[in-house]
Formats: structure tokens, sequence, C-alpha cells
């Protein structure tokens, strides 16, 4: 009830609130592992971060990172790996002119035995491995996570990637988008079935739901967040004479692809 | 010649019969004793022209010439002034439970700020009672939770239909609305904060009567009057259209689509039958229904879970068969049932809670009064429900009142019935020492088998009386509270979770300066003091099932204490009604990790004046509000979460800012027409007179870096028409 009473009350909430799907300041965009899961035998994943820093110039961006199994991050408990050391890569720098775009790939060594001590559904389900990062652009930092599944799970059950291969702009690929077109993205790689084990014990198999996360160098995008196959508009500001547009596909479950088109 | 004047008398408006009145004729000098029914008779007038004089407290004289063949076969006096409702007169006795706080009709329907005289927006006036946005009531600084919610006595799920604006049953409806705050009695328990409680009115026996009432949120009719000698009937309705309103509203908001306005429906009725001259019997019954559709065109806080359909549903029924036994002068027996179902579903794009509650609750209380200076009670107090629960919801956390976004936390499905019992047994003697000291020792045994623990609660009241106008009462003892579903079934909570327990102890004084009067200046005041200990905790820790371990999700490590100050003041002298109500509060809360922090619902200074005047056919109502605001957990960061690309806040130190303070007056205006057999009454109650801010949440932007107060209710005004007869 507080959940609608906030709703209510706040519809008249101002508008004028950053938009999530601005690339206007530091800010991360995506962090890819190549295996969003593995068995539980371990074994290394490779993780991509894609950062924006479009005020910066090409500064030099430092990322720290340190790995541990899920503290409880669902409980409220804060996404750090307290006691475990730091790796540093740095030196990095964003050269691209819109200043977006994937830093080098760092790899993860997964332990095995994870889910050793947990219950058969949770070691079919899967427990949560934490990599967690700090990224520091001159005195700004910001922090982000990334889950690994880990699971007994093996081969073709295990969850993959799901790809964008481009985005359509009323349905096209204009020379340069104008505003309020609809943005659509092009999937690849769709969505997976997977087989879980519900909290009654029933194995069930479920479909994927994807969605798409829209970015723009100029404006924002509305909504920033849709359904694999809905579109989004792009709300372009001040005429820019260059133009960056970013989607994001993910599929709940650490599954993520990104496509960028720059015009 | 002579002739015969037979006629009737009856308070005008109501048709109410006057009996015992006298009516006196002109010229003749002559008088008539009206009957039981108003009925009165003049054998033999033989005047032309012939004076009635009628002249009786409380009413305006009636002095009026007719000739004989105008005499009026029904004469309409009328009242010097109508209450909204009929008062219900409350003797000067001293309470059974002193720590009660009642309010009857007389007082709440007429209450400004109370949307057209709702008992519990009313009652929230009462010390004690936090000042709430949402359909909830916080009482002393407890936990929402810590409430319980009854009607005769009997538990029900919610007591205010959506958004807080009407309770559950209409006023008319309603003998009085009973708060038992900190240090209650042994007959009730299972709420570590307190009850709130609605006692159903007994149907009229004398007439029929009712009335149709329509305003800007609602509209409903009720009626009630005798069946027949021994059995009267009250049977009522009411549908809102609140949703309308705010459908308009959210046309202009493109984040979502009301695609059902959220709606609400009660339907009640009370049976009464005297069954025997010692034997009473009573049926209350009430429907209720509450429901919203919309759909977010926006993904809400950008998170990708929470948005598209959005759809909740809570309806509850209840039938409560009471019997009144007295057996003679030292015995008397009460029993009742309360029969019902619980329905509550929730659902936001697939993820949803489906609650199916079948509810059999079961009081009796067994009063022998073996001497003048000994009352002895023996009670039982049983609630079975049986259920069944389909959820498919993420397990997030809402630790220092912040929610961790829905699309971080791990998917649960889970479908699980089960049955549940929560048995109460209690004793309460009341032992006279000596003329001015009362020991009231107390007893109360519950066992829950959600957690398969008996829990004794030993419990005692003084109270000790100085003179006739003043006297002090003291009482404690232990309380408990069942978990609440999703801390104890194994897919969400912990199996092994124990109950909530609390200390309670408080001590005050009650002053009546009115010597006797009907009229003057009342003072009520004391202290109070909570410890509260097992309190329930989100737990990231793994415990062992079998050889494998899994989460605890919810531990008993938390604790803390509540004291507090409370002073009533009431003056009424007509035409005016004043109460000035006073709050001080400290609560705080103990949890692993955090030490000891302010509760979220630590509202340091609750000030409550409230006023009216009555002015023949008008009356002019105020309530001023002043409340210290609800502390709030800041933002220190955040965190990107690759997988679902939303942020998860990292919490600062637990409800250690504050939102702005409180600050609202409402004014209501009464008007009064009325007509020989009807009353048409008009209000217009205006909330927030000042159009404060008011802020009662706060919304942040996607990565909490910015934050912004999302505001109470504006300049509200609203209105009504009531058509009584």
């Amino acid at each position: 009830m507080k959940f609608l009473m906030v709703l209510f009350l706040c519809l008249s909430c101002s508008d004028d609130m950053p938009k999530i799907s601005s690339l206007d300041k530091f800010k991360t965009i995506a962090l890819i592992a190549d295996f969003p899961e593995i068995n539980d035998a371990g074994g290394n994943v490779s993780i991509t971060p894609w950062i924006s820093d479009p005020l910066g110039g090409a500064r030099t961006i430092d990322l720290y990172w340190s790995q541990c199994p899920d503290p409880g991050i669902a409980y409220g408990v804060e996404p750090t790996c307290v006691g475990a050391s730091e790796t540093l890569m740095a030196n990095q720098a964003l050269t691209s002119q819109d200043r977006t775009e994937a830093l080098t790939s760092f790899s993860v060594a997964i332990p095995s035995g994870l889910t050793s001590l947990r219950s058969s559904r949770d070691q079919f389900n899967g427990v949560y491995y934490l990599i967690s990062l700090r990224i520091m652009a001159g005195s700004e930092q910001i922090k982000a996570y990334k889950r690994i599944r880990v699971s007994t799970k093996s081969g073709a059950d295990l969850n993959t990637n799901p790809t964008l291969t481009g985005l359509t702009f009323n349905g096209s690929s204009p020379g340069f988008p104008s505003t309020k077109m609809n943005v659509k993205g092009t999937i690849g790689n769709g969505a997976e079935t997977f087989q879980y084990i519900d909290s009654d014990g029933n194995n069930r198999a479920q479909l994927e739901e994807l969605s798409i996360s829209f970015f723009t160098t100029s404006g924002n995008m509305d909504p920033s967040i849709v359904e694999a196959n809905d579109s989004s508009k792009i709300i372009i500001k001040d005429n820019p004479s260059q133009l960056t547009v970013i989607g994001v596909i993910r599929d709940q479950r650490g599954g993520i692809g990104i496509i960028k088109e720059e015009f | 010649l002579a002739q015969t004047y037979q006629g009737k008398l009856l308070e005008k408006g109501t048709k109410k019969p006057l009996a015992d009145i006298n009516i006196y004729l002109l010229p003749e000098k002559i008088k008539s004793t009206t009957n039981k029914k108003g009925e009165f008779v003049f054998p033999q007038i033989n005047q032309e022209t012939s004076t009635i004089i009628i002249s009786v407290p409380d009413y305006q004289r009636f002095e009026k010439s007719f000739s004989p063949e105008k005499l009026p076969p029904v004469i309409y006096l009328e009242k010097e002034f109508y209450d909204v409702y009929e008062s219900v007169v409350v003797g000067k006795v001293l309470k059974r439970d002193d720590t009660k706080k009642q309010m009857g009709q007389e007082s709440f329907a007429g209450s400004a700020g109370t949307f057209g005289g709702d008992p519990i927006r009313a009652a929230q006036n009462f010390s004690g009672v936090n000042q709430s946005s949402s359909a909830q009531i916080v009482i002393q600084g407890a936990a929402p939770g810590d409430t319980a919610y009854t009607i005769d006595g009997h538990q029900i799920p919610i007591i205010f239909h959506f958004g807080g604006l009407s309770s559950v049953l209409p006023p008319l409806a309603v003998e009085s609305v009973e708060f038992l705050p900190a240090g209650y009695g042994s007959e009730y328990s299972r709420a570590i904060g307190g009850l709130i409680g609605l006692k159903t009115k007994k149907p009229n026996t004398d007439r029929w009567s009712g009335y149709g009432q329509i305003d800007i949120f609602n509209m409903g009719a009720l009626a009630q009057g005798p069946i027949d000698e021994n059995s009267s009937l009250l049977i009522g309705a009411r549908y809102s259209y609140v949703g309308k309103v705010l459908e308009k509203v959210a046309e202009q908001n493109e984040d979502f689509n009301l695609t059902a306005a959220p709606t609400f429906a009660d339907v009640n009725s009370t049976y009464f039958k005297k069954l025997t001259d010692k034997t009473q019997f009573k049926m209350a019954s009430i429907i209720s229904k509450d429901e919203l559709n919309l759909v977010f065109n926006k993904a809400v806080n950008d998170d990708p879970k929470l948005r598209g359909n959005f759809y909740q549903r809570t309806e509850f029924f209840r039938f409560i068969p009471q019997l009144n036994y007295r057996l003679n002068e030292k015995h008397e027996i009460d029993y009742s049932l309360g029969f019902g179902k619980d329905a509550i579903f929730f659902d936001i794009n697939n993820q949803f809670l489906d609650v199916n509650s079948w509810a059999l609750t079961q009081r009796g209380e067994w009063r022998f009064e073996p001497s003048s200076w000994h009352h002895f009670s023996l009670g039982l107090d049983h609630r079975y429900f049986w259920y069944v629960t389909k959820v498919n919801l993420p397990s997030v956390s809402n630790e220092g009142g912040v929610n961790t976004p829905f699309s971080v936390g791990e998917m649960k499905r889970a479908t699980f019935d089960g049955k549940d019992a929560e048995l109460g047994f209690y004793l309460k003697d009341e032992i006279k020492l000596n003329q001015k000291l009362f020991f009231i020792p107390q007893l109360r045994l519950d066992y829950f088998t959600q957690t398969q623990e008996p829990i004794l609660q030993p419990r005692v009241a003084l109270r000790y009386i100085i003179n006739d106008s003043l006297y002090l009462r003291s009482s404690g003892g232990l309380y408990t509270q069942a978990p609440e579903p999703q801390q104890y079934v194994r897919a969400f909570g912990n199996p092994f979770i124990d109950a909530p327990r609390s200390n309670h102890y408080t001590i005050g004084f009650e002053k009546d300066f009115r010597r006797g009067s009907q009229y003057g200046l009342t003072w009520g005041g004391g202290l109070f003091y909570k410890e509260l200990d097992r309190l329930i905790v989100a737990s990231s820790a793994l415990r062992s099932q079998g050889s494998s371990f899994v989460p605890r999700n919810f531990d008993n490590l938390g604790d803390g204490t509540i004291r507090g100050l409370e002073s009533t003041l009431k003056y009424q002298k007509d035409p005016w009604t004043l109460g000035f109500v006073y709050t001080y509060l400290e609560s705080t809360r103990r949890s692993p990790g955090q030490g000891s922090y302010p509760s979220e619902f630590d509202q340091t200074h609750n000030l409550n004046f409230t006023g009216s005047y009555r002015q023949k056919r008008w009356t002019y109502s105020t309530r001023i509000r002043y409340v210290t605001g609800n502390p709030y957990t800041p933002i220190q960061s955040s965190y990107f979460d690759g997988d679902s690309g939303v942020y998860t806040p990292v919490r600062g130190d637990f409800f250690s800012q504050r939102l702005p303070a409180f600050f609202s007056i409402d004014i209501r205006i009464d008007r009064r027409w009325i007509y020989n057999e009807w009353i048409l009454s008009g209000y217009l109650d205006i909330q927030n007179l000042t159009n404060s801010s008011n802020p009662q949440n706060i919304t942040f932007s996607y990565d909490y870096e910015k934050k912004e107060y999302v505001n109470g209710f504006p300049i509200l005004p609203t209105f009504g028409v009531k058509g009584e007869f």
C-alpha cells in the first residue's frame, strides 16, 4: 500500500531528474561477461566494462576489481568483497570521439565447489559469485558489480549472452536520426528457454524476458528501457553534429549484448 | 360542538416518537401526555380556536393556534441542536481497561479532516497514534505490522480502504471506535504495538431510519429499524469512485495509464435479537473489496521488472455472530465467532502474490462478580486460518526503509498451503483492595502453531482513586505477536523464527474538572515505556538444512525501546468543544551491524488541536496538526548492477535524517436543513488549508545522486450531502 501511496502522491513529482539514458556524465553502461553462467567446476570468465565519460576528455581511467561469493546483495548487503584484495587495471583511456566504449577486458578465475554445501535446488539454480568494481577518473569514482551464476548445469544448459545486430530508426537506418524517431533493436541471439527448480521443488521451464536499455549522447530516450520487441523514442536536444545511440540487451539472468551506432 | 382531538407528537426531521411529553391546550387549560408511540388525545374540545403549547427542554417551544377542523394529526417538534447522529450517552463509569481510549458516534461524526466523519480517521486524533498518509495505523512508534485491527473484537486484515480515506465500515454502522495502546488488558493480544477496533452499532429498535449520502469520493446508503418487538436490522452499502478523480489526474501523466480506477465497495449489516430477558444475539457482517489496475508505460525507477500491467485487489468478508447471556447479577457470558475469507492479489508484469485465506475466530468470556470488591473474567481468544498462497516475486531487502531494486533480487516462485492456529486464553481478576485501590492481575497464554511455542504473558494493572475527580492508573506486562507469513514460510522466510515480544509499562492519571456536570474540562495523561525484543530482521546468513546450507532470510536479532509522554485535554461547554492532544515519543531500534537508531516511525512531537462550534443548524470544526517529520535513511552512494542495469543503493546510517515537519489545518462546515420527515445536511471539509507540502517520502534519481520529496495531499476540499429520514 505504501508503494501505491507513493505512486499516486508522485503524480505531482517533477520530471527534471537526471535521465539514465543520457550519456551526460561519467557512468557505466554495461558489464559483459563472456560466460554469464558457469559450471561449479570453476573456470575463467572475461569481463568487459562499457564506460562513458563524455566530459572527461581522454583522461586516464583506473579500474580496481575484487571477487568473492555474493555477500547477500538482495538482503541489502553492500556489493563489496570485504577483506579481498583489489586488482588494478591502470591507465585505461576512452579514445573514441564520444568517449563511450569498452575498456580492456579482464579475466576472473571463478573457484570450484561454490555450491557444494548448498541445497540441491541452489546447486541446480545456481549461486552468485561477485565481481565488485571501482572505476576512477580524476577525482570521480563510480562503483559497479557483476554477478556470475555458478551452478551444476553444463553445456548448452548454461546461460549465454543475447545479442543485438543493429538498431533501426522508424524501421530503417537513416543517415542521421531526427528527434522523436522510434528506435528499436534488431535481435540476433534471442530469448532462451531455461530450467529452474522453484521453491516447491518443481522443475520448471521458462522463457527469458529480454529487455533493451537505450542510451544517447544527446537528449534522452523515452522510455529508457523497453521489452526487446518494443521501441523507444529518441528525444534529441541542441541539434548535435554527432550522435551516438547505444542499445544494451539483457536477459535478466546476467546475459548481456550491446550495439553502438554512431552518426 | 365538542369534538375529540387525537394526534401524534414526533421529533421534527427524525420522526422519533416523543413519549411522556405534556401537551397543553388553551383556552381550555387542559393537558394530555404522550404515550410511548408519541400519541396523545384530548377527549373534548369546544373552542373555535385552540392554541397548542408544548415546552420541552432541548426542543424549540411549540405554540400555534388552530381552528378545530385544522388541528394537525401530527405535530413535529424541532430540536434546538441536531447532532449528526444520535448520541450514545456514556455514563461516568470506570472502564474495565483504563488504557482504552474510546470515541462514540457523536464525537467522530462531525470531526474535521475525516472525510465525512470517518471513525478511524477521527481516531487518528488520539494521543499515541502516529501521523501517516498510508492506510495503516501506527501506534506509539511501533511498526505498522504491530497493530491489529478488529470488528467486535475479531481480527480483520485491513481497517482502511485504499489510500486511508475511509474505514471499512460506514460511520452510522459504528457505535464506537476503540483504541488499545501500551499496557492494554489480557482480553487481547497478538499486537505488540496495540489494537484499533470498531464496535458495531445495535440497530434502532424504535423506528425505521436511515440515510443516503453522496460526496466527491463515494456514495452510500444505510437503513435500520425494528423487524418485530424483539429484533432489529441495520443494512448499508457504499461504493467509492475516488479513482475516477485520480483517473482524470492520471490522464495527463505519461508514465502510466489507469485501466481500472481504484475503487472500493463495502456492504455491511447488523442483526439484533433479544432472545430472552437474559439472552441477546447480534450478527454483524461485512463484505469489503478494493481494486486497482493500471499499466506502467515506463519502468518505475528504471527497473525493468517494474513495468507493464499492475493489478491489486484486496477483498475480505466476515460474519460475526455474538451471543450475550446474563445468567444473574453475578454471572455473564459473551461468546462470538468470526468466520470469513481474506483474498489479496497483487501482480506486476506476472510477478505476483496471490493469498486466499479462510479465517475462523472465536472469542468467549465468562465474567463473574463474587462480591462487590471482586470481579473475575476468564476468556478464550482463538484464531484459526487455512490458506493457499501463490508467490512469484523477487526476494529483496527493505532494510533501513530503502528498497533494494526488484531486479537485483532473486526470483522465488512457490505455492504453499497450510493451516495455522493462534490460541489464546486469558484471565483477569479485578480486586478492590480498599475504597481507593484496585489491583488487577492478569494472565494471558498464547500459542502459535507458526512458531510452536506457548508464551505466557503476565500483565497487571493498578488503579488508585484519589478522589471523585482524580485517579491514577498503571499497567504493564508482556505482549507478543506471531511472525508475518513471509517471515516463517519455508520458501521465503525462516521456519525456525520466534515470535517478537514486547514489555509494556505505563503510568498515568485522569482528572475530571467537571464536578458532575456534563460540561467542563477533563485532563488525562501519562508515560509509557516499551522494550521490544526478538524483532525480526532480514538476514543474509546461512543455516544448515540436513547436510547443506540454505539462506536464513530472517532472524530474531532486532530489539528496541519506545518511550513517550501523552497528554489529552478536553473542554466542552455549549456551543464549544475543544481538544488538545500531545504525544512526545522516542522510538529506537537496534539491529546487527547498525547499532541503535531511530525507528522509521519515531515522531518526536505530535500535536493535535481540535475544536468545534455549534450555532443552531451550523457546525464549524477544525483540526490543526503539527508532527515531527519521519526519519529516513540517507543514501551514501550506489553501485551499478551490471546484470539488470539498475543502481543498488548503499544505505547510510539507518534513519539518521528526517523529513520536514508535517503541518496541516483542516476545517469543516456542516449545515442542516430540518424538514418534518427528513433532514438534509451538507458539509464542506477542507484538508490542508495552508497547502503545506508535507513531504511523506523521498524519490531518488536513477543513481541516487539527486533526491526529491514526495509531498502529501495538497489542499483538498471535499463536500457532500446527506439525506436522513
